[in-house]
């Protein structure tokens, strides 16, 4: 392993008086299972300031739910076990906190909404008694209490009827109301970090569109840090303000949103982008980065990457490239980075280098 | 928009519409309300005896301008038990009369019963027995325990299985090891063997009551093994649900998570499966208590009731001794329907499925 530079976290020019309210530094959560141990977060390094949004970006296996649930310390176990590094919620480390500590901290602090809100609602309960849930095992408020503070919940996430909808059951809703009631669960005790776990991937376009939304306005109210993981570029174009490209377990581009777009470096976040059908363009076959993710218990030597990476030289299968800073807050890890960078050859595969600025 | 329906309303108009599932409702309340007024419906206690009226059959209930009444009897052949009725002697039936003292449910004193006849007469529905006890109160007060023990039972090892089969499949690993070969080898206990064993270890001056829990601690230290090994396997699945994530994201600890989030959601599985097995303690305190091991006389169960129509003579000659074997397999018949019939209702797919209806 050597990923030494990543110690530093990326994100050099925010403001030296704003404090990070989550710092990842170095994760690794591991899993030791019967065919080996797979290193599903390897040595993983982010900040998260107040109010802004990160996008974590990758296909699936890349590691970046278990990115999301070890922050929460919900990572099953056996056989998960984070086996390094710290995670700092406002200068506390959760990953030796107590689990009383942390019981404290999920729902309260750190906040968490799921991919499926099909599932991830309880079917024998309603709404409201799932809101309450939370209110009531932290603010330690009166049923009553609990309850009109649910309903003002479901108001907030714009669910039309809020008295009447606290008393349904999730079966009773739609899908995109049933992540509204989610999202009302996770905010209900104004958490400073929303971590969003592909929270519109199961839904249409149209309710995507209204979620992401939804997610904007309450983050302009209540001011809370959202982790937004997802496999959708667009999606991160539309909400994030930082990018963290997974793969492999790492990150393997880092930079703020109009960066990665622009000035694109890694040639997995161009295959990404590539993949992305454009609007009016008429094609046989969608694009796609050829082969699949690798097996996680037996990963590649070098680069993880290499064996499906257009640029892949010889030396890539040797060396393990280091996460870098190349500009102020862009961080890549590919051994061609320069070259790309200085435009001799291009991140996106199948275009042969042509030019934009180099730097 | 339907209305909102609660799983509750829902589960209720999928029960309704089962006949056979609500005639087992019915005659369980019937049953188990019986059991409970025992004091007030039964006409005498479950020991009184007359020894001159041994095996009577049961009695006709004639009714006149004055209203229902009973005939006297008199034994006139001895030897194969035979009775006539003698039409000078009328009995009126009356109701609410004063009896021997009890307390209804245990708390208020009272001394009323349903109905009685005057002495020197004496009314016996289902006939009597050897000694001349009453066949109905008898299986009137039997009905406590014979019933009462199902539920005990079932009380006892749904706990127990619940709680074990819930901690093993959450938590896994070791816990989940542990337990499981303890429930293998509870499960191959040869049960048969054990209870006869156990009825030569016991003193037989054992008093009634205190044999009545140790038939249930036994029949459920027995049968907790296969619902736990069922409760785990559910909780196996269901821990991997979102919504159990989702309540541990909310800050929810183990045994809320547990408790609140994965055990409700194998109620519908437990609720039948309690149904479809309070039969097997109801026959398994008549099996006890026919081996010898069970409720001792003079206590009446229904099991030690029936020990007493062993001869193929009882048999032919005073059938009604049997009337307890009917209600055992009324009870168990109606505890099937009632499963039956619930396992429909509480199809997960009709309480969650759909929207609204």
């Amino acid at each position: 392993m050597s990923e030494t530079r990543t110690e530093a976290g990326p994100r050099a020019g925010a403001p030296a008086s704003v404090q990070p309210v989550l710092e990842v530094r170095d994760l690794r959560t591991h899993f030791f299972t019967d065919d080996g141990v797979v290193k599903a977060v390897n040595g993983v390094s982010f900040q998260v300031f107040p109010g802004e949004t990160i996008g974590v970006v990758g296909e699936s296996g890349c590691g970046k739910s278990v990115t999301a649930l070890s922050i929460l310390r919900l990572i099953p176990s056996p056989p998960g076990k984070i086996v390094g590094g710290q995670i700092l919620y406002k200068g506390k480390d959760l990953v030796t906190a107590s689990e009383p500590e942390m019981r404290k901290i999920r729902g309260n602090d750190i906040s968490m909404i799921f991919q499926e809100p099909m599932t991830s609602l309880n079917p024998v309960y309603t709404c409201g008694d799932q809101i309450m849930e939370a209110i009531r095992l932290h603010q330690g408020v009166s049923k009553r209490e609990a309850r009109s503070r649910a309903i003002e919940m479901l108001k907030l996430v714009g669910i039309p009827l809020p008295e009447q909808r606290v008393d349904e059951y999730p079966h009773q809703l739609s899908g995109g109301m049933r992540q509204r009631v989610m999202i009302a669960m996770a905010l209900s005790c104004h958490p400073s970090v929303l971590i969003a776990d592909e929270p519109t991937t199961a839904l249409d376009v149209t309710i995507q569109a209204q979620i992401l939304e939804l997610l904007e306005r309450l983050q302009a109210e209540l001011g809370m840090a959202i982790i937004m993981i997802t496999h959708d570029l667009g999606v991160v174009a539309e909400v994030a303000d930082h990018v963290a490209v997974m793969y492999g377990g790492q990150i393997q581009e880092y930079a703020d949103v109009q960066t990665l777009f622009d000035r694109t470096t890694h040639p997995y976040t161009g295959g990404l982008l590539a993949s992305i059908p454009k609007l009016g363009e008429s094609v046989e076959r969608l694009r796609v980065i050829p082969g699949a993710v690798p097996n996680p218990v037996d990963f590649p030597p070098g680069c993880t990457y290499h064996p499906r990476c257009h640029l892949a030289i010889d030396e890539c299968a040797k060396v393990e490239p280091e996460l870098l800073e190349y500009d102020p807050g862009h961080l890549v890890r590919c051994l061609r980075a320069n070259e790309v960078r200085s435009g001799r050859v291009s991140p996106f595969p199948g275009r042969v280098a042509e030019q934009s600025e180099a730097s | 928009m339907a209305v909102a329906r609660s799983p509750w309303q829902i589960f209720w108009k999928e029960f309704r519409k089962s006949p056979t599932a609500l005639l087992g409702a019915f005659v369980l309340v019937v049953f188990y309300g019986s059991a409970l007024f025992a004091d007030f419906l039964a006409p005498y206690s479950m020991i009184e005896q007359n020894r001159d009226l041994g095996y009577l059959p049961p009695q006709r209930v004639r009714i006149a301008s004055g209203g229902p009444f009973v005939y006297g009897t008199s034994l006139v052949d001895p030897v194969r038990n035979r009775y006539a009725e003698d039409e000078t002697q009328r009995y009126p039936v009356r109701f609410f009369v004063r009896g021997r003292p009890y307390r209804i449910l245990g708390l208020v004193p009272s001394s009323v019963h349903l109905f009685g006849v005057a002495a020197p007469g004496s009314i016996h529905l289902v006939g009597t027995d050897q000694f001349g006890r009453d066949v109905l109160s008898r299986l009137l007060y039997g009905a406590r325990i014979s019933l009462s023990i199902g539920l005990l039972g079932i009380a006892i090892s749904f706990s127990i299985g619940i709680l074990v089969g819930g901690l093993s499949g959450y938590f896994g690993g070791w816990i989940d090891e542990g337990t499981m070969r303890v429930t293998e080898i509870l499960l191959s206990i040869p049960v048969l063997y054990l209870i006869v064993a156990l009825a030569a270890i016991l003193p037989p001056e054992m008093p009634s009551d205190r044999k009545y829990l140790l038939i249930v601690v036994i029949l459920s230290f027995i049968g907790w093994a296969t619902l736990a090994r069922i409760v785990r396997g559910l909780v196996l699945s269901l821990r991997e649900f979102e919504y159990v994530t989702a309540a541990k994201a909310l800050g929810a600890g183990t045994f809320r998570v547990l408790l609140r989030h994965i055990i409700p959601n194998t109620l519908s599985f437990l609720i039948v499966a309690a149904t479809v097995s309070v039969p097997g303690y109801i026959l398994g305190e008549v099996f006890l208590s026919f081996l010898g091991v069970g409720i001792q006389e003079p206590i009446a169960s229904w099991g030690n009731m029936l020990t007493a129509a062993q001869s193929v003579r009882v048999l032919m000659s005073f059938p009604w001794i049997l009337a307890p074997g009917y209600l055992i397999f009324l009870t168990v018949l109606a505890f099937n329907f009632l499963g039956d019939g619930l396992s429909d209702a509480l199809n997960p797919r009709k309480i969650q499925g759909g929207k609204g209806g």
